[in-house]
């Protein structure tokens, strides 16, 4: 069918057609994509390809008024006929302005200002919201660089225009890229001030667009005033030798200049790579998942943008590839094969290595040398998109069915679908969504502010004085005080808080790929991804989940035919789940594997020397023995796990956390490994003591319990060391007083109080004049000077605005068990 | 702006110049440059830190923040300071690596702010192994007093720093 025919039959349907019959529109609709493939120019392209948008809109009752759009599409058809059959001069031929790209007078036919087709709504919010404040730069530089003409201004102005130029260029909006480029020139220039008021047109041509674009409407602003700005580029780069030149030098340049903007770069793509991840999974589940295979194509998308922006060929081809393949996915040209998103997965594990090399190369200041193997990998998958697309044949009646699959997901989840439907016909309301980046250390100081107003309201409200004043005016007014104090109190802690998400969602690709090493078929299970955390600490447990889960895979989930043998099925679960439980998190990996022998473990240790004796231990202390540095029940070392190193790092993590891991396992079904963590590291329940005129404060956690011992349960050894008898342990008794050279106000023991705790399986009797209190402690820490100060852990503000010493037990038990000539040694020191 | 490596000893106390907050210890005249001066507060409970060098009074809340304050005259193994109602502390911001930290120094007596020439700032003088000069920026000569120039980031000096982590190294 040559395009002629396809245009005749076009312009014979859409008299017959009309809003309610779908069956018509998807012939229709199925004209024009057959169109789109057969045209070459770039202008009659892009309205054909608006119009199969609209028209699937149509199919799918997005529109209000259905009529108005088929007759607009009636009028595009009679402009195609023109064109192409009449032979008439592209630019003559009206179309519905609903769908044309706007008209420019210039050669650069596609620069006009458009919404770029192929930028996600929110991405170009984003854009949108940012260069807001980049405007509003450029304005205050632009004035002040009118009086001072200062070379820092100029720079700060180019720098500006330079970002401006990169981020248009990630979103599609080439005529602003080109626009800042030739602005950029200009300051390059000896005498830039000359200039300044074009300079100031392009800032308000700038402004004039982007608030067009936020309003919806896609008039073209004018072009007029910006004329200059073209020009006087022209003007520098007379000959085309000399530009490349320029832009050479300009390459150069960057490489040393633009360490920040890689930087960002690097976090950026971080984020993408890990909704790539996340994605791709979705995807292999699900290969015609329109929502995921977007996400992936914009992931890789902005990649692409500002990789190449930044020189980085490599991530920027291979992105290039990668999207490109996607594309052809997510418009249902090609449907995606495992062997496909093998490919793709081994494309993101590229991006994820260059990015790595790219880290290191920052830090000498150098981009790192091209990657030889990139380029076969983007050939792969160019063959790869090449081949599925040829492949697969225009069908209608497939396309049809995949047409009622999409209206009927769509009537199931219209949340999903919504936003992908008609956003190009329909004028876009792009919702500018403000987000603001906030370091971490100014929240954390906003965080410590509140917890400050909260004393300061309850040193308030409990003086005296006002609680002498017996009013109910002024309780009523304390009450509310106390209330909002409360709330912000709330508030804060929330603010630090996120959905341990992102490890879950790394989690996922981790188990995928040990699934395939070890050729283990594993269901992988993620439950409570939402499930909230203190940010450092949801960073903090990727280490130890990474050493779960492979052991999990590794030692716990048998081989297949082991398992059919067993009578379970053959793929292996792992569940990995998070959940709150009071005021604590839980963590859970969870395998039905062969589960562990206590029997073996303990025999392994002993015969590893880790203990003497496995006499009289119980289940659970046998499992705990996998924690113990220098145990490993493999024999094998293999290349996922075990090395017998990653237990013991597993537990270590976790305590640094604060947090516990305990072991559940029944041999044969599976085992269960239960993280408990604390909802944030910054408080802990702790128990406050007194010595003398000092407060120590005690973690809860690693208290046993309180005494006030009794004479007889009191003994000496050689007269120096005293140690408490209690229930059948002989426990050394120590003198924090002593200890800290502070002044006890009792020095008998029977007076005082032991608290007696455990540290390492280790215990001892601390030895206080009284307890105090016990309350949530908010753990601050004291300084870097002070950070090392031995017994000490770090410092906490107490109720009455004065500094309380949290106590660092572990150090301490260490301490008292420590020898004498030792503990000299120590002391001698400070 | 002064060039990088133009670092011939005038130049050097050239970059001096600028304002500073003097205050005595004793008799003795110091100044601290302005820009790391957080605030000035009068002398509060301050909570001991046990087994930190003598010169570390301890540490004290400001605002939510645990500030360590140091001596400033023990440091200078000057004798400890006499609790006086002119005593107060001087909150300071300190670079370390990436992070700025902040924390107090106690002194006899704040006296003012003075905008100080370069060409009157001179080197320490040597005082022999004896005399730690490490913290000690310059010295500004105006009329007939001199005033001593702090190098405030040091005075807490990677010796000390050391000296305290080994401590519980060992323990």
């Amino acid at each position: 069918m040559s395009i002629q025919d396809v245009i005749e039959e076009l312009s014979e349907n859409i008299v017959m057609v009309d809003g309610d019959d779908k069956h018509g529109l998807g012939d229709l609709h199925n004209s024009f994509e057959n169109l789109v493939n057969k045209l070459d120019n770039k202008k009659l392209i892009f309205i054909a390809e608006n119009v199969t948008e609209a028209i699937e809109g149509l199919i799918l009752d997005e529109h209000e008024k259905p009529d108005e759009i088929i007759d607009q599409v009636g009028q595009v058809i009679s402009g195609f006929q023109r064109v192409l059959i009449e032979n008439k001069n592209i630019d003559s031929v009206e179309f519905p302005q609903q769908f044309a790209p706007q008209e420019t007078e210039t050669e650069e036919a596609n620069s006009q200002i458009e919404l770029p087709n192929n930028v996600d709504e929110e991405v170009f919010g984003e854009y949108l919201s940012k260069q807001e404040s980049s405007l509003q730069k450029l304005e205050e530089l632009l004035i002040e660089v009118e009086n001072t003409d200062s070379d820092d201004d100029w720079r700060d102005i180019k720098s500006i225009l330079h970002t401006m130029k990169g981020e248009a260029a990630m979103v599609g909006l080439d005529e602003i890229e080109h626009k800042c480029h030739g602005a950029e020139d200009i300051i390059e220039q000896s005498d830039p001030k000359e200039q300044i008021d074009d300079l100031f047109d392009l800032k308000d041509w700038l402004e004039d667009t982007f608030k067009s674009f936020i309003k919806g409407g896609e008039e073209s602003a004018s072009t007029e005033k910006n004329k200059n700005i073209d020009s006087s580029q022209e003007r520098d780069t007379s000959s085309s030798s000399e530009e490349e030149l320029e832009k050479e030098e300009e390459e150069e340049r960057r490489e040393i200049d633009e360490p920040a903007l890689v930087e960002d770069f690097l976090e950026e793509a971080q984020e993408h790579i890990e909704t790539l991840d996340q994605e791709l999974l979705q995807v292999e589940d699900e290969p015609t998942d329109s929502q995921s295979l977007n996400s992936l194509f914009r992931a890789f998308h902005s990649m692409k943008g500002v990789a190449g922006f930044l020189n980085l060929e490599d991530i920027q081809n291979l992105s290039h590839a990668a999207e490109d393949l996607l594309d052809s996915a997510r418009k249902e040209k090609i449907v995606l094969e495992t062997q496909t998103i093998d490919i793709i997965f081994d494309a993101v594990d590229k991006i994820k290595e260059l990015m790595k090399a790219l880290k290191t190369g920052l830090e000498e200041g150098l981009y790192p040398t091209s990657d030889p193997n990139v380029q076969s990998l983007i050939d792969t998958i160019r063959k790869l998109n090449e081949k599925a697309l040829q492949g697969k044949t225009p069908d209608l009646s497939d396309k049809k069915s995949t047409q009622k699959k999409q209206k009927s997901k769509k009537e199931a989840q219209p949340s999903k679908t919504s936003s992908k439907g008609g956003g190009k016909v329909n004028k876009p309301k792009v919702e500018v969504k403000e987000t603001i980046k906030i370091k971490a250390d100014k929240l954390d100081r906003m965080i410590d502010m509140i917890g400050e107003f909260v004393i300061a309201e309850s040193m308030v409200s409990q003086a005296e004085q006002i609680r002498n004043i017996q009013s109910l005016k002024l309780e009523k007014k304390l009450n509310r005080l106390d209330k909002i104090s409360r709330e912000l109190q709330d508030i804060a802690l929330s603010l630090r808080m996120v959905p341990v998400k992102s490890t879950f969602n790394k989690m996922a690709r981790l188990v995928r790929d040990l699934s395939k090493k070890s050729g283990k078929p594993i269901n992988f299970e993620l439950e409570g991804k939402d499930t909230e955390l203190d940010k450092s600490v949801v960073e903090e447990i990727g280490d130890p989940l990474v050493h779960l889960l492979r052991n999990a895979v590794d030692h716990g989930i048998e081989p297949p035919e082991e398992r059919e043998k067993a009578g379970k099925e053959r793929e292996g679960t792992i569940c990995l789940r998070a959940y709150h439980k009071s005021g604590k998190v839980y963590i859970e990996v969870e395998d039905d594997g062969q589960g562990l022998d206590a029997e073996a473990i303990a025999e392994e240790a002993v015969e590893k020397g880790v203990i003497d004796s496995a006499e009289g231990m119980s289940k659970e202390e046998k499992w705990n023995l996998i924690f113990r540095p220098g145990f490993s029940t493999n024999t094998e070392v293999t290349d996922v796990s075990g090395r017998g190193v990653g237990m013991d790092v597993v537990r270590k993590n976790i305590e640094s956390l604060r947090g516990a891991i305990k072991i559940s396992s029944e041999q044969g079904k599976g085992s269960k490994f239960t993280i408990k963590l604390p909802l944030t590291l910054s408080v802990i329940d702790g128990i406050v003591m007194g010595i003398g005129k000092e407060r120590f404060i005690t973690p809860t956690l690693t208290v046993i319990t309180s005494l006030q011992p009794r004479r007889e349960k009191i003994s000496t050894v050689t007269n120096k060391g005293e140690v408490l008898q209690h229930q059948d342990e002989m426990i050394p008794i120590f003198r924090l007083g002593q200890f800290f050279d502070i002044e006890n106000k009792k020095e008998d023991l029977t007076q005082g109080i032991i608290t007696i705790v455990e540290s390492d399986g280790k215990k001892i009797g601390l030895f206080a004049d009284e307890l105090l209190d016990k309350d949530q402690i908010v753990i601050k820490s004291l300084s870097k000077d002070l950070k090392d100060v031995s017994g000490i852990a770090g410092g906490t503000i107490m109720p009455d605005g004065n500094v309380a010493l949290i106590l660092d037990i572990g150090g301490l038990v260490q301490f008292a068990g420590s020898t004498g000539k030792q503990k000299e040694k120590i002391n001698a020191s400070s | 702006m002064t060039n990088k490596e133009d670092n011939t000893g005038k130049d050097k106390f050239e970059k001096l110049a600028g304002e500073y907050l003097t205050f005595y210890l004793d008799e003795e005249e110091y100044g601290i440059e302005i820009l790391k001066v957080i605030e000035i507060i009068g002398l509060q409970e301050i909570t001991p830190v046990p087994k930190t060098p003598e010169y570390v009074k301890g540490v004290l809340n400001l605002r939510g923040i645990i500030h360590p304050i140091i001596d400033l005259k023990q440091r200078f193994s000057m004798g400890e300071i006499e609790p006086t109602k002119e005593t107060c502390i001087i909150i300071v911001v300190i670079e370390k690596g990436e992070t700025n930290e902040q924390m107090g120094i106690i002194v006899d007596k704040v006296h003012e702010v003075k905008d100080i020439d370069g060409e009157v700032i001179d080197e320490a003088p040597d005082l022999g192994t004896q005399f730690d000069s490490e913290f000690i920026l310059g010295m500004a000569k105006e009329d007939d007093s001199v005033t001593i120039l702090l190098d405030i980031e040091k005075i807490l000096s990677k010796k000390e720093v050391e000296e305290l982590s080994q401590i519980s190294d060992n323990s």
